[in-house]
């Protein structure tokens, strides 16, 4: 639909620039599979429209600070989830987002980990993946898939930091177990 | 970015939103969607227009509610964010707001010439007429915001405190930077109460007139009090117990007066 040609990037730039249709542009593009996300993270509907709105208003507030590197997409849900995580902690308190929060919550540069979510497209990794306890699987989706920190996956999950770490470890050492052996199958 | 090779499809999509994939399903498509414009775009139907669309409403009421620095002020003091709302619909502050800082300036600068006794009488003259020109102001630019207050849960008391409180918030500031004249020092402290009282007396007015009839009324009263008071040699009584008293009492009275012109037995509606 509209500007349904330009790129991501290019929208958030507009957005920089106070372009409140390209934020619309990008709330058309972004909201609907974000909204799916969240809802398998929380079973409440209104939690889910609170962080929706918070996240695109932290993205008008913080558009001229994305640096270009990695998906806008991607960047957008870094936002999502930790405006999910600080809702959670703070019982919902409707704080309006403040600059050093976005500062705070913009996705770290993209990690070393992340080829080894591109992995998991790829069955390799999703069959690891398969083998682990429920638990440790929960951890992995919270640190590797959505990119949480040992701290913001304690408070999303309401596990003790030392929980996560020591599940993380246990995950991380099982994984490489598994996929040392198919290692040399992939390109 | 480059698209990825593979999609997930509708039907893999609609089992996701459905809740009906395992846990690494999930996870696949998650890290998918993250990257796949295409994906997204095919999720797009899966959540109901109804679902977003408030959304998007209270993200673009909160962009179009930026809020200057007095809202600001009042936020951190524990203002609730759909008073802010109502305030910020009074879009022209800026005037009443640039007047009353030029006033606050341009007094510095003439305290600045005139003998120690006489700063303390341009200071009681000026600090508390500072509010009451918000106060004016602020009633005059959110005008049309009477209608709203009919035909909302709003109690118009509650309209009408709110821009009292902006008001003060703006003027306190700006009486503060008059106190900095030296001389005057301790003085500061005296022209809260007439202050309020003068503020709370514009309400009551506004309830009357418009807006420059009242400004006028107003100054002119106050300023009959100050010529009295120094003319008489009394500048000292406005900061004894009792010329404070009298203050409190005038406000009191007219706060009673604007309870009254508002109707406040039919109150309960809010």
């Amino acid at each position: 639909m509209r500007r349904y040609d330009v790129d991501d990037a290019v929208l958030l730039r507009q957005v920089a620039e106070g372009d409140e249709a390209a934020l619309r542009a990008l709330f058309d593009r972004h909201a609907a599979w974000l909204q799916l996300r969240l809802r398998r993270r929380t079973s409440d509907p209104e939690l889910v429209a609170d962080v929706l709105q918070d996240t695109f208003l932290a993205a008008w507030r913080g558009a001229a600070r994305y640096r270009g590197e990695g998906d806008v997409g991607a960047w957008l849900w870094g936002i999502a989830i930790r405006r999910l995580v600080s809702r959670l902690r703070s019982h919902r308190a409707p704080a309006p987002v403040q600059h050093e929060v976005i500062d705070a919550e913009l996705p770290a540069v993209v990690s070393a980990e992340d080829e080894l979510l591109v992995a998991v497209e790829h069955g390799d990794v999703g069959s690891a993946l398969r083998e682990l306890s429920p638990e440790l699987r929960t951890i992995v989706q919270a640190t590797l898939i959505d990119g949480l920190t040992t701290r913001e996956a304690a408070r999303l999950l309401g596990l003790p930091q030392g929980t996560v770490k020591s599940r993380m470890r246990a995950a991380r050492s099982q994984l490489r177990g598994r996929l040392v052996p198919l290692e040399g199958g992939t390109p | 970015m480059t698209s990825p090779r593979w999609h997930a499809g509708p039907d893999v999509l609609a089992a996701y939103a459905g809740n009906r994939l395992d846990d690494v399903g999930q996870a696949a498509v998650e890290t998918h969607l993250t990257r796949c414009p295409t994906c997204r775009a095919d999720a797009t139907p899966l959540v109901p227009p109804t679902d977003l669309e408030p959304v998007w409403e209270g993200v673009a009421v909160a962009i179009a509610n930026a809020t200057p620095w007095p809202l600001r002020v009042l936020r951190r003091l524990g203002l609730r964010d759909t008073d802010l709302v109502l305030l910020r619909a009074s879009s022209d502050l800026v005037v009443p707001f640039a007047v009353a800082l030029m006033s606050a300036v341009t007094f510095t600068i003439i305290a600045g010439q005139v003998s120690p006794a006489r700063q303390q009488l341009l200071y009681l003259l000026v600090a508390p007429l500072l509010p009451a020109l918000l106060v004016a102001g602020a009633y005059d630019s959110t005008d049309p915001l009477r209608e709203l207050a009919e035909a909302t849960s709003l109690s118009k008391l509650r309209v009408a405190l709110l821009r009292t409180a902006l008001a003060a918030a703006g003027a306190l500031p700006l009486a503060l930077l008059m106190g900095l004249v030296p001389g005057i020092g301790l003085g500061i402290g005296l022209w809260l109460l007439p202050a309020i009282a003068v503020s709370v007396a514009t309400l009551a007015l506004l309830t009357w007139f418009v807006a420059p009839v009242t400004l006028a009324v107003v100054t002119a009263a106050w300023a009959s009090v100050v010529v009295v008071l120094g003319a008489t040699g009394n500048v000292a009584a406005a900061s004894t117990a009792l010329g404070q008293a009298c203050f409190a009492a005038a406000a009191v009275v007219a706060a009673l007066v604007l309870a009254r012109r508002l109707g406040l037995g039919e109150g309960a509606r809010s």
